[in-house]
């Protein structure tokens, strides 16, 4: 038992690690993950969520939404408009208080992400979610 | 009578590597956390702002039904970054170097909790947990890690303790210096498991989410124009390198393979010596890219800290100074 002891204990060890393994491919979790980020194919259609600043139509910087990561930001975005109601206005009113009272929409835009890389028209539908600001509520 | 391969196993898993090793791991992987936090601490600090509705928790915060008020969000990174300057000096190990292991695990899930995993962190965390574990204290009674309580004054020499294990004199590995105080290797054959589970299961991923595809360029070809237009709506400009890399589709395939080559055989880094090197360039090169094309950065790859437990630390130039024995905390 002694000689096994310690390979007893580093197998039960990777086990653990590992055991995102019996999980669907896409379980992740802190500190255990199956790490599915860039496993499965985005496709060239790409939904993504984004705050426009309706008097140039540019997007807002993320700096506004306090990350320097577009992944944070994004899902941010997007769980906040999965809430919708109250809780996306005040978002929305919020980034617009940072933007001195400016106009901002909250849209979800599909765009094809290969036009885009190649400097071609990508966008190929917006969706409005909300309108705040100088323009909205 | 041992079977070789047994034998094999059972020098690579339990020998004895000297007390610097670990003390030069635990300075290091305790400095990087002390220096990661704080440099996001303003990141940190706003967390808990965020709209209750947004809050989704995972890991050991599952059990939440809704965020604890946003001062708990804004203490836990100042207490991450206290515990892990305590953990780099050494002392009382056996207090400091759990509360700082499970202090970064909660800052760490508390982050994950909010929609976007942080991947990135997840090799931290296990290193810390194992560290804490482990006899990387100051020397002394204090300094020999929580399981090491067992080991008493004069005992046996145990697989999993710092305490008796003699010097170097003795107990030859890694062709050590003479009389240099000797620990237990196997903790730090569990951080460099650890560092392999994690590429092992992230290329298994790719296997069995995107199968034959990944290798074929398209699937990187998307992640790449999606990580671009995602910059780009967010008000931030993508790599210009993304673009030239997306219109050759043979050279997305051959990086392609690599990536799932270098995840897959990182068991090999395990072997030590020149295919070790070699596997810890692939798999560096993989995060230089991954922030040269993308922008995306895993700083404890990236900055080499997760390939620490394959090397012998103590060795490197500038590093060996860290190992010097410390007074007893």
């Amino acid at each position: 038992m002694r000689r096994w002891a310690p390979h007893l204990a580093t197998a039960a060890f990777v086990l653990v690690v590992m055991w995102p393994l019996l999980e669907s491919p896409n379980f992740q979790s802190v500190p255990l993950s199956h790490y599915p980020m860039y496993a499965r194919d985005a496709g060239r259609v790409v939904s993504l969520p984004t705050v426009i600043q309706t008097s140039d139509g540019e997007p807002v910087s993320m700096s506004v939404l306090d990350t320097d990561d577009p992944l944070v930001a994004v899902t941010r975005l997007r769980r906040t408009i999965e809430v919708g109601g109250a809780t996306l206005l005040e978002f929305c009113v919020g980034i617009a208080d940072r933007l001195d009272g400016a106009g901002v929409l909250i849209a979800t835009e599909r765009h094809d992400a290969i036009a885009h890389l190649e400097g071609r028209v990508s966008l190929i539908d917006r969706r409005v979610h909300v309108q705040c600001g100088d323009s909205g509520p | 009578m041992k079977v070789p391969l047994l034998a094999r196993a059972d020098r690579w898993l339990v020998a004895p590597i000297p007390r610097e090793r670990l003390t030069v791991l635990r300075v290091l992987v305790a400095g990087f956390a002390a220096v990661y936090v704080a440099a996001r601490l303003p990141m940190f600090w706003h967390i808990g702002d965020r709209p209750a509705s947004t809050f989704s928790p995972v890991g050991v915060l599952s059990v939440l039904e809704r965020p604890p008020a946003p001062w708990v969000g804004r203490l836990l990174p100042v207490c991450v970054i206290v515990c892990s300057v305590a953990a780099l000096t050494g002392r009382r190990w056996r207090f400091w170097g759990p509360a700082w292991a499970l202090t970064l695990l909660l800052l760490s899930t508390w982050r994950s909790s909010w929609g976007q995993v942080i991947h990135h962190e997840h090799l931290l965390v296990l290193h810390a947990l194992v560290l804490a574990a482990s006899p990387a204290g100051s020397s002394g009674p204090a300094g020999g890690g929580i399981l090491a309580l067992r080991a008493r004054a004069g005992s046996e020499p145990r697989w999993w303790t710092g305490a008796a294990l003699g010097h170097a004199g003795q107990r030859s590995v890694d062709q050590p210096i003479p009389d240099e105080p000797m620990v237990a290797g196997w903790w730090v054959r569990l951080m460099a498991l650890a560092t392999v589970a994690t590429y092992v299961l992230a290329g298994l991923a790719k296997v069995r989410l995107g199968g034959s595809d990944w290798l074929g360029g398209e699937i990187l070809q998307h992640h790449l124009a999606r990580n671009v237009l995602r910059l780009d709506l967010s008000g931030k400009s993508g790599s210009p390198l993304a673009d030239e890399l997306a219109g050759r589709p043979g050279l997305l395939a051959v990086i392609s393979a690599l990536v799932v080559m270098a995840e897959l055989g990182s068991p090999l880094l395990l072997l030590g010596g020149t295919v070790r090197s070699v596997w810890v360039g692939l798999l560096w090169g993989m995060h230089v890219g991954t922030a040269l094309f993308m922008w995306i950065t895993f700083p404890y790859q990236l900055l080499l800290f997760a390939f620490l437990p394959f090397f012998a630390v103590e060795r490197l130039p500038g590093l060996r100074r860290l190992g010097a024995p410390q007074p007893v905390g």
